[in-house]
């Protein structure tokens, strides 16, 4: 079936790739409303895996590592909650508090620019209409981020509740699922369908081990950063760095925009906090460039910049700051699959 | 729940007990497995792929990128190098052992001369399973080696007597 497909490996790897990518936006619409909680338990599964098959190689059964593994999770799922959530969501609601005050601020720093500029040169700047007509579409889109974060509230409740439960079940039952779909393919396209599979997969979790680490280590160092930096909201921040920096080239400037206006718009702005801000962004980019991606990362996806700038910009256009944050995962996944195809392929294809 | 439902279940979700019994019994007499508890075979067992050949389907062919060795439990096969038949092979015989190893092309055509049920012992099958026992996997290592090593030593010997043949 894979033959007739096409003649050369490439455009046969891409008709695999374009039915692929059906079926993934397909199951993606069917299982919308769960979508949270099934993305975080693959990538659970993910991490966690390697846990249980240690525990197995030092003898424990398999109910026993599975079971073991996922005690750890709930403990750190329930610390998470207790401890950090609403530590979180105190910093976040402290942030929401301090905007109003923020934008006064901002507004008499270009009040005072409008008339020097009036003074000085004589040109008329309505300093004060730009800077209101800013606020207001800030306003508006801080009360609709607020009802959006208030739904997210519903889903993050849900997830917590099905998380545990979808990769309990991964943990338990993903290779007898795998071989099972796996098994559907005709003779001919089996083995190859194993080695392209066997390709992706191993990759695919490399990477996305790597990612969620680099990004877990960004968010630990900012935080103790900001915090010794005396920026309030240390923890806040330095999660948002962790996150940011999924966004290359523009997400390390961006990360330093939340953390700056608050500082700037402190009751009294601090000096070292406003200075210590970019030095803790910039060395979090020097560690995760020198020692995160050489030796976490490596080689497992080499997307050219140019295509990382673009992807950026389409994905942010299409999808928004969601769209930015997932931009690179998705285009490293994609090249991971269709490279895996045109491997596999090229081998049958030589062999016919 | 309709039958019909069910066995989009089990066949999901359930392994087929009858089969893997009676490949871990067929694996347990290869040489593979020598020293290797039964219990561990079975575990193994249970992730292989069985896969049904109707007469005249070729398994693999020559050139084709290998993911594994196949253990035959019913019917025969025949590896074929062109015209010529280099073996005949039956239940509880396995072949294809070389891409347990190396990633590299088949050295030979496969073909079920009739209708056969075959077990496939994948390289990403052995890979998961020494992560788990690494004790075990080491021993199956081991008697692959051997396997293997057997195999090189017979062909030198028919290189020599071919060699010697011509000479003569």
């Amino acid at each position: 079936m894979l033959v007739k497909l096409g003649s050369h490996p490439i455009s046969r790897a891409f008709a695999i790739y374009l039915l692929v990518l059906g079926i993934a936006v397909t199951a993606g619409l069917v299982f919308k409303p769960v979508l949270l909680p099934l993305a975080a338990s693959f990538i659970l599964y993910v991490l966690l895996n390697p846990l249980v098959v240690s525990l197995q190689s030092k003898g424990l059964g398999d109910g026993l590592s599975i079971s073991f593994v996922l005690i750890l999770l709930l403990i750190v799922i329930t610390g998470s909650v207790v401890l950090l959530f609403p530590l979180l969501l105190d910093q976040i609601q402290e942030f929401q508090s301090r905007l109003p005050a923020l934008w006064q601020k901002i507004l008499g720093f270009v009040e005072a620019f409008g008339r020097a500029t009036r003074e000085t040169m004589g040109i008329d700047f309505d300093a004060q209409r730009v800077v209101k007509q800013a606020v207001s579409n800030m306003e508006s889109t801080g009360a609709s981020l607020v009802v959006a974060s208030a739904g997210t509230m519903m889903q993050v409740a849900m997830a917590l509740f099905l998380v545990p439960l979808i990769t309990f079940f991964l943990l338990r039952d993903y290779r007898k699922l795998r071989n099972r779909i796996i098994g559907w393919l005709p003779n001919n396209a089996f083995e190859l369908g194993w080695l392209i599979y066997h390709g992706v997969a191993r990759q695919l979790q490399q990477y996305l081990r790597g990612v969620m680490m680099q990004s877990g280590i960004i968010a630990i160092f900012a935080s103790i950063g900001f915090y010794i930096g005396g920026v309030d909201m240390a923890l806040l921040f330095g999660v948002l760095t962790g996150l940011f920096n999924l966004i290359p080239y523009v997400g390390p400037p961006l990360a330093m925009i939340p953390p700056l206006l608050v500082t700037l718009g402190a009751p009294e702005v601090s000096n070292f906090a406003l200075i210590s801000i970019p030095i803790i962004v910039l060395s979090a980019q020097l560690l995760d460039n020198l020692v995160i991606v050489p030796t976490l990362i490596a080689n497992t996806v080499n997307l050219h910049p140019l295509v990382v700038l673009l992807g950026i910009i389409i994905f942010g256009a299409v999808f928004g700051f969601i769209g930015m944050l997932v931009a690179i995962p998705a285009m490293a996944v994609s090249k991971i699959i269709f490279t895996s195809l045109v491997y596999g392929l090229n081998g049958a294809q030589e062999s016919y | 729940m309709s039958e019909s439902t069910s066995s989009v279940w089990g066949s999901l979700f359930r392994a087929r007990e009858p089969w893997f019994e009676e490949v871990t019994q067929l694996w347990a007499k290869t040489p593979f497995f020598t020293d290797i508890p039964l219990r561990e075979i079975r575990k193994l067992a249970r992730s292989m792929h069985p896969r049904h050949f109707n007469a005249g389907d070729y398994i693999f062919k020559y050139g084709d990128q290998g993911a594994g060795a196949a253990m035959i439990q019913s019917g025969h096969v025949e590896i074929r190098f062109e015209d010529t038949t280099l073996a005949t092979l039956q239940r509880g015989d396995f072949f294809g052992e070389i891409a347990l190893v190396l990633d590299e092309r088949r050295t030979a055509d496969a073909i079920a001369t009739e209708p056969c049920d075959l077990i496939f012992f994948l390289r990403p099958d052995l890979e998961e399973w020494i992560a788990r026992s690494p004790q075990q996997g080491a021993r199956l290592s081991n008697n692959l080696a051997h396997v293997l090593a057997k195999r090189l030593l017979h062909a030198n010997h028919m290189l020599a007597e071919e060699r010697k043949r011509h000479v003569g």
